[in-house]
């Protein structure tokens, strides 16, 4: 990698091995990650990272959460996803539920039922706390619930309070609907909470969006038209042996060479059959199971892994 | 990092945002700059800051074209005569002029240059226009709304929640006003037979649109010649595959019923079509059917316990919500 990120800092070899305190793998950066990532910033886009499985576009945000030290939040889409789990929605049943309790406690208003979503928590971590009410409002109702009084919990992880890295994973997942709701708070830095109160993001906060979408389903064109491109491809062969540097250095690199080279085969035979390839995941698990069963490429169980190949058919198991 | 200034209402990506991309950046190598132009959306330039900026053969800017040089070949669409290289220029006024007629010239078996060249290549050439059943802008919509299945959304079903706290009982599981999704998915059964031949090309859109707004995991497409009882479709080995309905996933039918005028097509018959309706009723299956013969051509004994969409350009989604409803109920 020979490019320099201007927004972030990366070692010269593009490898960003984690922070304490964190849990992710290493990171092997390219040039075009690193200048995806770049252009999204410098131009307070959101990045919307498709590609195969396991080429590491969920693992992007949180690697950058933890170069930037900023705070760090995530939610996985599915089809039921709605703009009001992202912003903000009431908590009907529990409204309804102390409603129907008689043991004097007044019941508290409809703001104490809010339970904020990633994007409240992201623009407004203060306002988020305290449901959009000043501090005097909650320490009263505290003393009026006592321990009834439900604290809305914080999904936020990382450092620095104000700015954020934000993933919204597998969109494509969600209501065809979804990602054009999501243009106006993304855009404008702002939404109102269903009877609730306007959450903006704070002046001068730098909150990155990454986004990303295995393309099972086509998104609405103005929705990709206000978003930064980043498509990312199966590691090769050598990007595979640099991740397994720093997972099992003391591997013999011989070793995991070749099984980079079975697993980009296995890739190639999968493609054929419109199967899903393997992925770094699967790459390191062989690695691992190597490593416990002290497989070498010596040993006679490497000749059966090595002529290992996808299955066609079931039938083609009974000839 | 430094602050940011107060957010306004941006629009789409444009050159605001490859301009501060550029400045912030300073990317210099071409490689970086093609990679940022294309995560913008924006095919890149290939200049070099060293000295001046060369011109990319491909720009589509006119002042960048270069002249044509002298024994470069032009390859014509059409065989057309070449253009005078010479031209005239207006003088500016009305120039007095006489047609004389020319002796003609005698016959000659040489033809000129321009014959020689050769054909254009007719597969090149913009298709005829074709209106679609289903127009771009309304096609989708129309889609949701044929294939949307009922279930809780998230608003509150008031009334309910009223009817049962008036009984005094605690109120266990809270209800919510019913809305439509396309979560289940589709298994689109098409037509092949002769009197849809004019309607290939709409198959093959109605694929693509599902396509998109399903995604692969939740659309399956088969073909039939007739008789959707024997829909089939292919694997990635070519192998074929019978369809079977799938509990509470709808079913769209997209066919004539071969009862396009004009010829005596092989028509769908009775006990075929209450064979194929027992199936998809044994599998609480939601059957729409998407039909280029209007509704009412169609034989009553079809037309029973079935909802017929009119696949035809003046057909809307909110006509569509009218026949299915809010979506289809699955038991």
């Amino acid at each position: 990698m020979d490019y320099k990120p201007k927004k972030f800092d990366l070692p010269q070899d593009g490898v960003h091995v984690k922070g304490k305190g964190t849990d992710h793998p290493p990171y092997v950066f390219s040039n075009k990650i690193a200048i995806a990532v770049d252009v999204a910033l410098a131009t307070d886009r959101p990045l919307l990272v498709s590609g195969p499985p396991g080429s590491g576009k969920s693992s992007l945000a949180p690697v950058m959460a933890d170069i930037l030290q900023w705070r760090y939040l995530h939610e996985v889409f599915t089809s039921r996803t709605r703009l009001e789990d992202l912003t903000g929605d009431p908590d009907q049943l529990r409204r309804l539920n102390d409603a129907q309790v008689k043991d004097g406690t007044p019941l508290p208003e409809r703001w104490a039922y809010l339970e904020p979503g990633i994007l409240w928590w992201a623009f407004d971590q203060q306002s988020a706390e305290l449901r959009g009410q000043n501090k005097t409002v909650i320490a009263s109702l505290k003393r009026q619930l006592g321990e009834k009084y439900h604290d809305p919990s914080n999904p936020s992880s990382g450092n620095e309070i104000n700015n954020v890295v934000i993933l919204l994973d597998e969109i494509d997942k969600a209501d065809p609907d979804l990602p054009n709701d999501l243009l106006e708070p993304l855009d404008k830095k702002r939404f109102n909470v269903p009877q609730g109160p306007e959450v903006k993001a704070l002046k001068g906060q730098n909150i990155l969006v990454i986004i990303t979408t295995n393309e099972e389903r086509e998104l609405p064109p103005a929705f990709l038209r206000r978003c930064i491109n980043l498509r990312l491809s199966e590691p090769s062969e050598a990007q595979l042996v640099k991740i397994s540097d720093y997972h099992y250095p003391k591997v013999s690199k011989i070793l995991r060479r070749n099984i980079a080279t079975k697993i980009r085969e296995q890739s190639e035979n999968a493609k054929e059959l419109d199967l899903r390839p393997p992925s770094t995941s699967e790459y390191l698990d062989a690695i691992e199971a190597c490593k416990t069963l002290k497989i070498k490429t010596s040993s006679p169980e490497w000749e059966h892994l090595a002529q290992a190949a996808f299955i066609k058919e079931e039938i083609d198991l009974e000839g | 990092m430094r602050a940011k200034p107060y957010h306004r209402i941006r629009g789409d990506i444009g050159l605001g945002d490859l301009a501060k991309a550029l400045v912030e950046l300073n990317l210099s190598e071409t490689t970086h700059l093609h990679m940022a132009f294309n995560a913008l959306g924006f095919e890149g330039p290939a200049y070099s800051h060293q000295g001046k900026p060369k011109i990319a053969a491909e720009s589509r800017l006119r002042k960048h074209k270069r002249p044509l040089k002298r024994d470069q070949k032009i390859e014509p669409r059409f065989s057309l005569p070449p253009t005078p290289e010479t031209s005239i220029q207006p003088s500016g006024g009305i120039l007095e002029s006489t047609l004389t007629q020319l002796p003609l010239a005698p016959p000659s078996n040489d033809q000129p240059d321009w014959l020689q060249q050769p054909e254009p290549d007719i597969t090149k050439t913009n298709g005829v226009f074709r209106q679609r059943l289903f127009s771009r802008n309304h096609s989708n919509g129309i889609l949701k709304a044929s294939l949307a299945v009922r279930r809780p959304g998230r608003r509150l079903n008031i009334q309910k929640i009223i009817a049962q706290a008036i009984t005094g009982n605690p109120i266990t599981k809270i209800p919510h006003l019913p809305v439509g999704s396309i979560e289940n998915g589709v298994d689109l059964l098409c037509d092949y037979s002769e009197s849809m031949q004019p309607f290939y090309p709409d198959l093959t859109d109605l694929k693509t649109s599902l396509l998109d707004i399903l995604g692969k995991g939740r659309h399956r497409s088969f073909e039939y010649d007739t008789n959707p009882v024997e829909a089939i479709s292919w694997n990635a080995q070519d192998k074929a595959i019978e369809w079977g309905p799938i509990s509470g996933r709808p079913v769209l039918l997209a066919t004539d019923f071969g009862q396009a005028k004009g010829r005596p097509y092989k028509r769908l018959q009775f006990r075929e079509w209450r064979k194929f309706v027992n199936r998809i009723t044994k599998h609480n299956t939601p059957l729409i059917v998407l039909s280029p013969m209007p509704p009412s051509s169609l034989p009553r004994w079809l037309r029973q316990e079935t909802k017929i969409i009119h696949w035809d350009p003046r057909t809307r989604a909110g006509a569509v919500s009218k026949i299915i409803g809010i979506g289809h109920t699955i038991e």
